[in-house]
């Protein structure tokens, strides 16, 4: 595809994915799922996901593509190790109430694998994602630093909040209510920050 | 077309974007002259299919005479604010600028559809439904089944458009020779 249209379907998977992730399809008609989880609901959710499993993996298509995982102080880890993946880990996320999803971009390379063969990964905190708001998460290029990168940014109106990462290498993207934006602990441009390899 | 019967319709939007975006914005660049407006009209119409894509029912008809359904709507209402308003990009505000790179892409896109903007202006002589029915299967190469779903007529009713407006462009052609 031309560069305008890599763009425009960025635009589209950052304004649409959520909306679209929701919308299923069985036999020959689509149909709009129930709306998504309200955070207050998914706390009992998110214990009984706890404590079933440190890793979730996806039952259906790709089980070796991601994993989501719910750690014990309330963060949540998304490890992504091929873009097949992202399907499934969205409907993951959806799943546990997480108001994040991953983006499908054009650009996505066709694996995504660190050195050594670790899937690369981010740990953020769904709590402090502005409730009017959405994490959204864009697989990009491998760059040099690190094998691959996920950028996050935040979908929605608003300010994003003044935020920073607590812990090493962008494990916890905080943000907060109020004015500014997103920051990262690696120095990250606002409104991105990025998954890291292991 | 692929089904996604494990969740959402991300997937399955992907496919049809990929395989129609480029023939939606080339169907605006017969139109305009401006690389933004075509960028801003191909996103419109492709924001309004995302948005829809629930109530998208394949067996009404094809995802392109879908696309070019809400495409041909989405010109429509811009002629009508450019009509009433002369101020039809202020709706259309919503999006980005564009880069260099794709305003010298789109502008390479406006260019490569000279051919069927002289044609469509060729076919200035016809109704509008006949020229929508010329454009659609000559020019953005849906079929006549595609086209039909997408100007939401019977099949009969296109294929009668279609014969009378060639009819009347090989008349005019001749004379023209």
């Amino acid at each position: 595809m031309s560069e305008f249209e890599d763009n425009l379907w960025l635009a589209v998977v950052r304004d649409h994915a959520d909306e679209l992730a929701r919308t299923e399809r069985t036999g020959h008609h689509r149909r709009a799922t129930h709306p998504r989880l309200l955070a207050g609901t998914t706390v009992g959710l998110a214990a009984v996901v706890a404590t079933a499993a440190a890793l979730l993996f996806g039952a259906s298509t790709s089980p070796q593509a991601f994993a989501v995982t719910r750690n014990p102080d309330g963060t949540v880890t998304v490890n992504l190790m091929h873009p097949s993946g992202i399907a499934g880990a969205n409907r993951k996320l959806a799943a546990m109430g997480v108001r994040a999803q991953i983006a499908v971009q054009a650009k996505t390379p066709p694996k995504l694998v660190c050195p050594g063969g670790t899937a690369p990964t981010i740990t953020f905190d769904p709590a402090s994602i502005p409730t009017s708001q959405e994490l959204v998460i864009a697989a990009g290029q491998p760059d040099a630093g690190n094998a691959a990168t996920l950028k996050a940014g935040i979908k929605g109106s608003g300010n994003t909040g003044p935020g920073d990462t607590s812990g090493a290498g962008n494990h916890v993207v905080r943000m907060y209510p109020g004015g500014g934006k997103i920051r990262t602990n690696s120095g990250a441009d606002n409104h991105v920050a990025r998954m890291y390899c292991p | 077309m692929r089904r996604n019967l494990h969740g959402g319709a991300l997937a399955e939007f992907e496919e049809v974007y990929r395989s129609n975006v480029g023939l939606v914005a080339a169907y605006f660049a017969r139109r305009c002259w401006e690389p933004q407006e075509v960028a801003d009209l191909t996103s419109e119409t492709i924001v309004r299919a995302a948005g829809s894509f629930d109530a998208f029912d394949c067996r009404r008809g094809s995802a392109r005479a879908w696309l070019f359904g809400i495409a041909a709507h989405v010109w429509a209402g811009y002629c009508a604010h450019v009509t009433d308003s002369r101020d039809a990009m202020v709706r259309l505000a919503g999006y980005r600028a564009l880069e260099t790179s794709e305003i010298d892409e789109l502008a390479a896109k406006i260019d490569a559809q000279q051919a069927g903007r002289e044609l469509l202006e060729r076919c200035s002589m016809l109704s509008a439904n006949e020229r929508a029915a010329i454009e659609l299967v000559d020019l953005a190469d849906l079929t006549p089944k595609e086209a039909a779903a997408a100007l939401g007529v019977p099949r009969g009713v296109l294929r009668m458009r279609l014969s009378r407006a060639r009819t009347r462009l090989r008349k005019e052609y001749r004379v023209d020779e």
